[in-house]
């Protein structure tokens, strides 16, 4: 950390800048946090520690580290910069969901070979890195498309397909046709209710499972409600727990904020 | 005078028996559930200068396959049958979901009428239907009619004989560019399903709707996860509850009038007339004795069937079958099974046929096995008659033996799907309907169809069990003690079968034979016989000159005695508790003297016995043609010998009870 000070200082005065306390105090909070950043963030967690360091000066300075080689930006969302510690990183590339936001870095002993091999073959003096691929992130992608008996209560789903057997077939002919929009208005034990317009269906788990539909609206389901269906339904204890439903579900609530 | 047939088919529980019943002037079973009608119905309806034979059909979502008995039914008569044309019956607020199968009718190039039922609903949900442009679009006739009220009949039945005359086949007028934006239109070979969208989207228009929908708000009540199941208790409860306590002061009335005026009044009458004694004596014993007792417990009946109907029209049905899923899928039985047992309430002969509906033949199986242990309501009749004569809490007896029988369903069930069948679940599918409130006049009318058949059996088969059993009793001709008669002698002989359960008295045993044709016939056998046994006494009573009968006294008091058992009747209504038998000094000679035959311990192992020996004729034969022979064979045993070990451990339990 004294080394990174140092030579940052080193940096800033053979630009012929001056070196301010502000300036330090800015790197040593970027030093401290691991992990991707952006302005905003900074600059609360400045305020929080009592520093009184103004965003126009962290704008300011953002180029500054860039330039001496400690950060660099790694992506761009919702309309401003993110930014990450270089030092002591090998190159590595970051997948990007564009649905939740959620970064994945990708390190692989592969990716360092091929740069480095580039580098020499090129005779190039490699800085930073900047690379990023964009997609959806699984989670999405899984609450997206899913199988109808996987989704909530409350629900708005539009189905999509389904296999060519005769209960599906019957279901499509009771109304369940592909395209409509359906809403899961009730589901216990292992029945769901489906309703659209003034059609109400209601079907066993096993045959939603065979069901892929698209979310459009998550509902949530009544814990009470859930608990006392567990309890019909005799199962374990465990899976009623209210906490255990709360963190498994963090990653894909709360992701955006944390990036 | 030129004769048409015509098919109903449309999807299931849109109205098609309903709509059957206005134009043919039939009362066929009606509810709102899916698998109300599992067989072919029919009707004729006269028009003019023709003779309209209604065919009406089980219904079903597509004419491609079946998954069902029922289905099959329907799609076999229409694919293989003759018949002229084919009323494709549509429920108008799922028009939408209706036309796949008009589309699919099409195709059979038979001459078609569409009637668009249920367009009083359709127009309080904003609906607007362009007819005409429907009739453009098909080729054919296009009617708007009301299966409640019967509106737009006379409409289907013109437009049934303008297709006949002219042979209208329906023929797809529509070019899907018609339908479609420029920019859908590039697929021509359009599949079904986006041209029904087009068409629907064609001639329908939805304003806002004026009415609110109570079915949503119903349905989170009744299908909440644990308050549904409350709601539940709470209309079995009370459905009991009413059936007995607003019947009971009823009953006791028609007991006073029957045997009390009628009998005496008849006697009197004929003795006036001077009849000869046998004839006076066969119509006290086995007419207003054996016919009359059974007859006093009609308002059981119609206030049971009242109920009842009001259940399966109110579309309540399929939201027990979606509560009840969780719990009949550990017997490997999906929620649709319970409403054939629910069914079983009434009669379990057409709960049998109701397991049509179920695409497993497992499912089947094992339901049917269950259906028996539901007392229906000739069972109820018999429960009712001995409850209220012995305990003094008539209702908590018979609605613990109701739930005596549904637990040992659920005990046979589990047996079959785990033990014979080894049963994987299987799949629930089902259409919930809107909720409906039935018409007064609707329940009236299906409680009167119900109510004619019991008086046509008691009339028919009880009447012939009694006045046979009168001979029986009475023969060789000038026996002195009737347990030397035939009949004494064959109840004797079959009496020790019956001794551990604590009825080894003949009386009760002769009673029990002729119940296989109808259960309620034991209660008309046991008072034929004790009229029988009292025949000593009347005469010597006659001896010493008729007994004072002043008619208008005798009417006064009956009439008294109605208004009495209004009275109470109505507020038994109030009362949330089921009300407690008061100690009645006036019941009829005919009762009493039953009340001398059976201890209180006796009694239960009795109604025990009645409960689970499935003694009905009808039941075990609709068993064998819905399930084959072997497994109606096998449950005549299995419910007998069940019925007997439980009676029998009753009996002894109840022995310590009661002495």
């Amino acid at each position: 950390m004294e080394d990174l000070l140092k030579r940052f200082k080193n940096f800033i005065k053979g630009k012929g800048l001056k070196y301010t306390s502000e300036r330090e105090e800015i790197l040593q909070e970027i030093l401290n946090f691991q992990g991707h950043f952006d302005v905003e963030e900074l600059f609360l967690r400045l305020q929080e520690k009592k520093k009184k360091i103004s965003k126009a000066s962290i704008y300011r300075s953002i180029p500054l580290f860039i330039e001496a080689g400690l950060i660099q930006e790694v992506y761009r969302q919702d309309g401003h910069a993110h930014y990450e510690l270089t030092v002591n990183r090998v190159p590595h590339l970051h997948f990007l969901c564009m649905k939740c936001g959620k970064v994945v870095e990708v390190e692989d002993p592969v990716l360092e070979k091929i740069i480095r091999e580039k580098e020499k073959e090129r005779g190039f003096k490699l800085l930073s890195h900047h690379l990023e691929s964009i997609g959806i992130c699984d989670a999405c992608q899984r609450e997206d498309i899913l199988t109808l008996d996987k989704v909530e209560k409350g629900s708005l789903v539009e189905v999509l397909d389904f296999p060519d057997n005769s209960i599906c077939q019957k279901l499509s002919a009771m109304g369940l046709v592909k395209g409509s929009k359906f809403k899961v208005i009730q589901i216990c034990g292992r029945t769901m209710l489906l309703e659209r317009e003034n059609i109400r269906i209601a079907l066993s788990k096993e045959v939603a499972s065979q069901i892929f539909v698209r979310l459009i609206e998550v509902g949530e389901m009544d814990q009470q409600e859930e608990i006392s269906c567990h309890i019909l339904e005799g199962q374990k204890a465990t899976s009623l727990c209210p906490f255990f439903k709360t963190m498994k579900e963090i990653p894909y609530s709360n992701s955006s904020e944390e990036q | 005078m030129k004769k048409i047939t015509a098919l109903l088919i449309g999807c299931p529980n849109v109205g098609k028996t309903s709509l059957l019943n206005h134009l043919a002037g039939s009362t066929f079973r009606v509810g709102n559930f899916p698998g109300v009608t599992v067989e072919k119905r029919e009707g004729k309806a006269f028009y003019g200068d023709y003779e309209i034979h209604l065919i009406d059909l089980p219904g079903i979502y597509t004419t491609q396959f079946y998954t069902s008995e029922d289905e099959r039914i329907a799609v076999e008569f229409l694919k293989s049958r003759e018949y002229d044309l084919v009323i494709n019956v549509v429920e108008t607020p799922k028009l939408e979901r209706d036309l796949h199968l008009t589309l699919e009718l099409t195709k059979l190039q038979k001459p078609m009428v569409v009637a668009l039922n249920m367009m009083d609903e359709a127009k309080n949900l904003g609906f607007m239907i362009d007819l005409l442009r429907l009739r453009e679009i098909f080729n054919i006739p296009v009617v708007g009619t009301n299966g409640r009220t019967g509106e737009g009949k006379e409409k289907l039945l013109e437009a049934i004989i303008e297709v006949n005359e002219r042979g209208i086949s329906p023929q797809l007028n529509i070019h899907p560019s018609q339908l479609f934006t420029s920019e859908d239109s590039k697929n021509y070979e359009l599949d079904s399903l986006s041209l029904v969208q087009g068409i629907a989207r064609e001639v329908l228009r939805k304003k806002i709707a004026t009415k609110k929908n109570l079915t949503s708000l119903f349905d989170t009540l009744f299908l909440h996860p644990y308050f549904g199941l409350l709601f539940l208790f709470l209309i079995f409860y009370f459905l009991f509850k009413f059936v007995f306590d607003l019947s009971s002061p009823l009953v006791d009335f028609l007991d006073g009038f029957i045997n009390d005026f009628l009998g005496k009044g008849l006697g009197i009458f004929l003795a006036y007339l001077g009849a000869p004694d046998f004839l006076v004596e066969f119509l006290r014993s086995a007419v207003i004795g054996g016919v009359g007792t059974v007859l006093t417990l009609t308002p059981v009946l119609i206030f049971m069937f009242f109920f009842l109907t009001l259940l399966e029209a109110s579309g309540y049905l399929p939201r027990v079958a979606f509560l009840m899923d969780r719990f009949t899928h550990r017997l490997g039985l999906h929620g649709h099974s319970v409403i054939p047992l629910l069914l079983g309430f009434g009669c379990n002969v057409p709960a049998i046929m109701a397991l049509r509906v179920l695409s497993d033949p497992k499912d089947k199986l094992i339901v049917m096995a269950m259906i028996p242990f539901m007392s229906c309501s000739a069972r109820l009749v018999i429960f009712a008659f001995f409850a209220s004569l012995f305990f003094a809490n008539p209702f908590l007896v018979i609605f613990s033996l109701y739930l005596l029988g549904l637990f040992l369903s659920v005990l046979t069930g589990l047996f079959l799907s785990k033990k014979v069948y080894h049963k994987d679940l299987s799949h629930f599918v089902m259409d919930l309907p809107p909720y409906r409130l039935p018409s007064l006049k609707f329940l009236l009318k299906m409680v009167w169809v119900h109510l004619k058949r019991f008086l046509v059996r008691a009339g028919t088969i009880i009447f012939v069990v009694s006045v046979v059993l009168w001979f029986l009793l009475n023969l060789p001709w000038g026996v002195k003690n009737l347990e030397d008669s035939y009949a004494g002698r064959v109840g004797k002989v079959i009496a020790p079968v019956f001794d551990p359960l604590g009825l080894s008295d003949w009386r009760v045993a002769t009673s029990m034979i002729p119940a296989l044709l109808a259960r309620e016939a034991i209660i008309s056998n046991l008072a034929v016989i004790v009229e029988e046994e009292e025949k000593e006494k009347l005469f010597s009573e006659k001896e010493k000159g008729s007994p004072e009968f002043l008619l208008v006294e005798e009417l006064k008091k009956q009439g008294e005695n109605l208004g009495e058992a209004g009275k109470k009747a109505f507020f038994s209504l109030i009362n949330p508790w089921p009300s407690f038998w008061e100690e009645d000094e006036e019941i009829s000679s005919a009762k009493q003297k039953i009340r001398k035959i059976f201890t209180p311990a006796q009694a239960v192992s009795f109604l025990v016995f009645v409960l689970i020996n499935t003694s009905c004729l009808a039941t075990i034969v609709t068993m064998a043609k819905e399930g084959g022979r072997k497994i109606a064979f096998l449950f005549f045993f299995y419910s007998f010998g069940l019925g007997w070990v439980l009676a029998s451990l009753t009996y002894q339990i109840a022995k310590l009870f009661w002495s």
